[in-house]
């Protein structure tokens, strides 16, 4: 393996980096001071210019900043979440403010996503249980969805199924919604998830749906396992169900597991992100040819939180650490 | 904890980046705890703990955190309605303002919020006397509302999450509390009227949102997360720049003002102060914590310096004016100008003359013992830094009149029976013969059966003092601590086992056995195994000793080679075949290995050797979850949450007598049987509920 580049930004540790859908060398990082306890929050905009990377430019705010999305219909554009409840969009073009800044959210948002179906939307999920439906042009949330009663870490979009979400929270379970209709903004009742898969007895911390299988997701969180979900069984639109069977169970890390993503270009590689220092890739085939684990990178030193597969340039993985570190190489 | 988001009716507990990492820490214990508990999908028991802190006041703690119960300092789920403060009233200064009544104007949104923290500092032995809350909250009050999203920011929720979350220890701490204490345990929450910290915002500066921060409070979290990572032989946790700084927070090396870390300049006991007020004059923290005063009065109070409880001259210590600000600005007069030494003139004239008034309203002295007790215990427990070695007994228990039982268990445990008693019955005898090691074993034992390991550890470590040579308690103490996940516990059990066995006591091995000190954990083990191995071949040919094979068998556990685990412990069920604690322990090696169902004919036969070995039960049910059987499993958990309640209760509020673990896994259960309505009486631990559903 070899290590096209790394790049170090003192001070600030990082959150969650995104791969640019339109330029195949370009980066955001999401970071904040003092590891996220308490202080100001960075946008990093980085590009890969081999061997190395370069920071090409850095956005200051008020808060911590817990993860970004490219937007998938404006090559200049990214939306990042804020520990302050508040959510952004920047456009890289322009330098130190935000274009459009939300606030809506009553506590820490999380994770935002962006559909690669309906790119005019993109979603939030926050600790205080909700979810919540954007479009750049609007001045508030399209739509709250209240997805929860305890803290969403990761809510995202199905590659699939425009209307369809994943949702996984501090309380244990993964849930796919599907999106009603947009209705005028009444108070909603809390939503009945399509499907409620219990997926551990403690918080699950993130999930990906899988590129390539439909209703094929992965989660990981305190529990230290990264399990795979077949939840084909999903009717939307009926009733609630609960279940989901977990077909595969990638264990392995140390710590509790704060990211995972499924390749864009393989249907049965993921990697993942751990507390216990390092980011590790793994081969998910259903019916296990062992070894699973696939390749351990070890380089970063302090909890790896994010990480995130090349778009373009297949088997190129970024990753990104509390130790102000974006490493990325090839596996 | 200061930190109004945490609670701040949120339905969610504590969270940001920071809790799942701790979270993480404690899933880290949790793995083996499976050892001899829950089998692999159970994940961590100690994360079934964390949720757990409810025992008392549960009810009321889900009017707070909406039945997600996950796991607040247990002060938290004491209710403000449990809160005595009348009686107090009189004799602080605090009483004066809006904020303990709890409606207040401004309440509305902060109301949850400065309820329980009123609770939890309290709890946290913590009680701030700001001055500025007396002058600023009423005007601040307005503000208070438009900064409230302030206070959500990522550090009140992560790093101050309650420690009680955190770590085994203080899990324990609670559990014990909260499981065995319940009546005394309310009052704890009551004592001092701190006002929480509010935020004073009335200097709110753009760019920095600043939440009041309790230093004690943080200080102690970092120690727990750090605490929970000292086992950790890779280099990069010992080099993390992250830990290290929780380590400076710990030992307040480094203090959190507004939005930055900064080195800690106040020398005092209270170094760090929820410091905003002094914002916009943007320096001289001392002198802030000269402002504060708070410093004076609580230390005294807390650290049990009054040898009279209850006495009246304690009250006049805490609030005359003299006392309370006998360091004040000239001591530490450094840089700092004239300025500030006025500024705290004025806030100790203020002081002076609303303590002066205060100290006329006199607390019922019975108040002050009562709060003197409360502290006292809580110096023991709620640090939960300290190992708590005090064994919390069922309160009322039946069986502790009359001698007759007494004698009835003399002569059982004399022939060392492990007899059908229950708990009651067994701590009734400990009570009354509190010397007795072999009471205490048996105690000890009958914890960890009914899935209750910190009170057998306890137990056990009581047993152990008592008689060093007790072999079988160390064993027992070396399997209760693996369960725990202290791998070093464990290891210093087995070998005071070693070095205490009278049979092997002088036979060489033991020399190779280095001072604990010396070797890392791994070598440790391996040292400690190859101990074993060899006093296992100086046994005459043929003879197997259990205990050996046992002990092996921990070991092996510990590192997880399940394989020569199990085989330990055959080699021991050979020798004792109506062992029913060994085939448990066979079987959740064979469950922890992933063979479920391998498993769960050691388990049934585990059970018709004692029936009532809930430990057992409790891993047949997740073995037969993890092989999908929904139905039985549920059966075989809520078996064993009946007999958890039956064992240990005769009666009256069994709330916190049953343990969380079992009903995490129960409503796990009942959701993947699609039966959410059960789930839910599982978030309420509500087993009267489930017996009415069938």
């Amino acid at each position: 393996m070899n290590t096209p580049g790394s790049l170090h930004t003192p001070a600030f540790s990082h959150y969650s980096l995104a791969w640019s859908p339109f330029h195949n060398a370009r980066l955001a990082l999401a970071s904040a001071a003092n590891f996220g306890l308490v202080g100001n929050g960075r946008l990093h905009i980085v590009s890969l210019v081999p061997p190395t990377l370069q920071l090409d430019k850095a956005y200051d705010t008020q808060d911590g900043l817990y993860d970004i999305a490219w937007s998938e219909i404006h090559e200049n554009q990214i939306v990042t979440a804020s520990g302050d409840g508040s959510i952004k969009l920047w456009d890289v073009m322009l330098n130190d403010l935000p274009i459009r800044a939300w606030h809506e959210h009553t506590r820490e948002v999380f994770s935002v996503d962006w559909s690669n179906l309906d790119k005019e939307f993109f979603i939030s999920s926050s600790w205080d249980g909700t979810v919540k439906l954007w479009t750049p042009s609007r001045p508030h949330s399209v739509q709250t969805l209240h997805a929860h009663s305890a803290c969403i870490y990761q809510a995202i979009f199905s590659p699939h199924h425009p209307s369809t979400l994943a949702t996984c929270s501090f309380d244990g379970t993964m849930k796919i919604f599907d999106l009603p209709p947009s209705l005028p903004d009444t108070p909603h009742p809390p939503a009945h998830a399509a499907l409620t898969v219990p997926a551990s007895v403690t918080e699950v911390l993130t999930l990906d749906w899988n590129k390539y299988r439909p209703f094929n997701i992965a989660t990981a969180g305190v529990d230290k396992n990264v399990k795979i979900w077949d939840c084909r069984m999903v009717k939307m639109g009926s009733t609630a169900e609960v279940g989901g069977i977990c077909e595969r169970e990638l264990r392995g890390h140390e710590y509790a597991v704060r990211k995972v993503q499924w390749s864009p270009h393989r249907a049965d590689l993921i990697a993942s992100t751990s507390y216990d220092m390092t980011c590790r890739v793994w081969s998910a085939k259903p019916n296990p040819p062992a070894p699973s684990l696939l390749h351990v990178h070890d380089a970063h030193t302090e909890f790896v939180v994010g990480c995130a597969w090349s778009l373009y340039d297949e088997g190129l993985l970024a990753s990104c650490s509390w130790d102000c570190k974006v490493n990325v190489y090839r596996v | 904890m200061a930190l109004p988001a945490l609670v701040g009716g949120a339905d969610c507990g504590p969270l940001n980046p920071l809790q799942s990492l701790s979270k993480q820490f404690d899933r880290d214990r949790g793995v083996q705890q499976d050892h001899f508990g829950p089998g692999r999908a159970s994940t961590s028991r100690e994360n079934f703990r964390t949720r757990s802190a409810p025992a008392p006041g549960l009810d009321d703690a889900a009017r707070f955190f909406s039945g997600e119960a996950s796991g607040p300092p247990f002060a938290q789920h004491v209710l403000p309605d449990s809160f005595d403060l009348s009686s107090l009233r009189g004799g602080l200064p605090q009483q004066k303002h809006p904020v303990l009544p709890l409606p207040s104007p401004w309440a509305g949104d902060f109301l949850n919020q400065s309820t329980l923290q009123l609770t939890s500092h309290q709890s946290h032995s913590e009680p701030n006397i700001n001055p500025y809350q007396s002058l600023g909250v009423d005007s601040a009050g307005s503000q208070y509302r438009q900064y409230t999203p302030s206070m959500n920011s990522a550090f009140a929720n992560g790093v101050f999450r309650p420690p009680m979350q955190m770590l085994p220890n203080v899990q324990g701490v609670t559990q014990g509390f909260a499981l065995t204490d319940l009546p005394r345990f309310r009052p704890e929450a009551e004592p001092v009227i701190t006002q929480a910290d509010f935020p004073q915002e009335e200097i709110h500066q753009h760019e920095s949102y600043s939440e009041p921060i309790d230093a004690d409070e943080l200080s102690r979290t970092a120690g727990l997360l750090v605490d929970a990572v000292k086992e950790e032989t890779n280099p990069k946790f010992q080099n993390s720049a992250f830990l290290g700084l929780m380590r400076q927070l710990r030992d307040k090396e480094l203090v959190v003002e507004g939005a930055e870390v900064v080195k800690a300049q106040v020398s005092s006991t209270n170094d760090t102060l929820p410091s905003t007020w002094a914002q916009d004059f943007t320096a001289a923290p001392d002198v802030k914590g000269k402002g504060k005063a708070r410093a004076d009065i609580i230390p005294e109070l807390m650290d049990g310096t009054y040898a009279a409880p209850g006495s009246s001259s304690r009250k006049s210590v805490h609030f005359s004016p003299p006392e309370v600000f006998v360091d004040g600005p000239e001591k530490i007069e450094d840089s700092d100008d004239r300025y500030w030494r006025q500024e705290n003139q004025e806030y100790q004239n203020y002081w002076s003359s609303l303590d002066h008034g205060e100290t006329q309203l006199a607390a019922p002295a019975p108040d002050w013992d009562r709060l003197q007790d409360d502290w006292d215990r809580f110096e023991a427990t709620a640090t939960g830094i300290k190992p708590v070695s005090v064994y919390q007994f069922q309160p009322s228990n039946p069986y502790l009149v009359g001698d007759s039982s007494t004698t009835r268990n003399h002569t059982m445990h004399a022939q060392r029976i492990i007899s059908d008693q229950s708990v009651l019955e067994k701590e009734a005898f400990v009570q009354n013969n509190p010397r007795n090691a072999i009471a205490w074993y048996e105690l000890g034992v009958k914890q960890q059966e009914n899935e209750r390991e910190t009170h057998a550890v306890q137990a056990l470590q009581r047993a152990v003092e008592l008689d060093p040579s007790y072999l079988e308690a160390w064993l027992a103490l070396a399997i209760s601590y693996t369960n725990e996940n202290d791998k070093a516990g464990a290891y210093d059990a087995i070998e005071q086992w070693v070095r205490n066995n009278e049979r092997y006591g002088d036979s060489r091995p033991l020399e190779s056995l280095n001072r604990e000190s010396e070797t890392s954990p791994g070598g440790r083990q391996e040292q400690l195994i190859q101990c074993l191995m060899a006093l296992a071949r100086t046994a005459p040919d043929g003879e197997v000793d259990a205990d050996i094979q046992t002990a092996l068998g921990v070991l092996l556990n510990t590192s997880e080679e399940y394989g020569k685990a199990q085989d330990c412990f055959r080699a021991a069920l050979a020798v004792r075949p109506n062992d029913w604690l060994l085939y448990n322990r066979v079987g959740a090696t064979l469950a922890n290995s992933g063979q479920s169902s391998d498993a769960l004919q050691y388990y049934y036969r585990a059970l018709e050797l004692n029936p009532s070995y809930i430990r057992a039960r409790f891993n047949l049910g997740i073995s037969c979850i993890n092989l999908k059987s929904y139905d039985e499993a549920a059966v075989h958990i809520l078996d064993a949450l009946v007999l958890q309640e039956n064992d240990a209760s005769d009666g009256g509020d069994t709330r916190g007598i049953t343990s969380s673990a079992l009903w995490d896994c129960l409503r796990t259960t009942c959701l993947q049987l699609q039966r959410a309505e059960l789930a839910s009486l599982c978030d309420s631990h509500d087993l009267d509920g489930f017996r009415k559903a069938f």
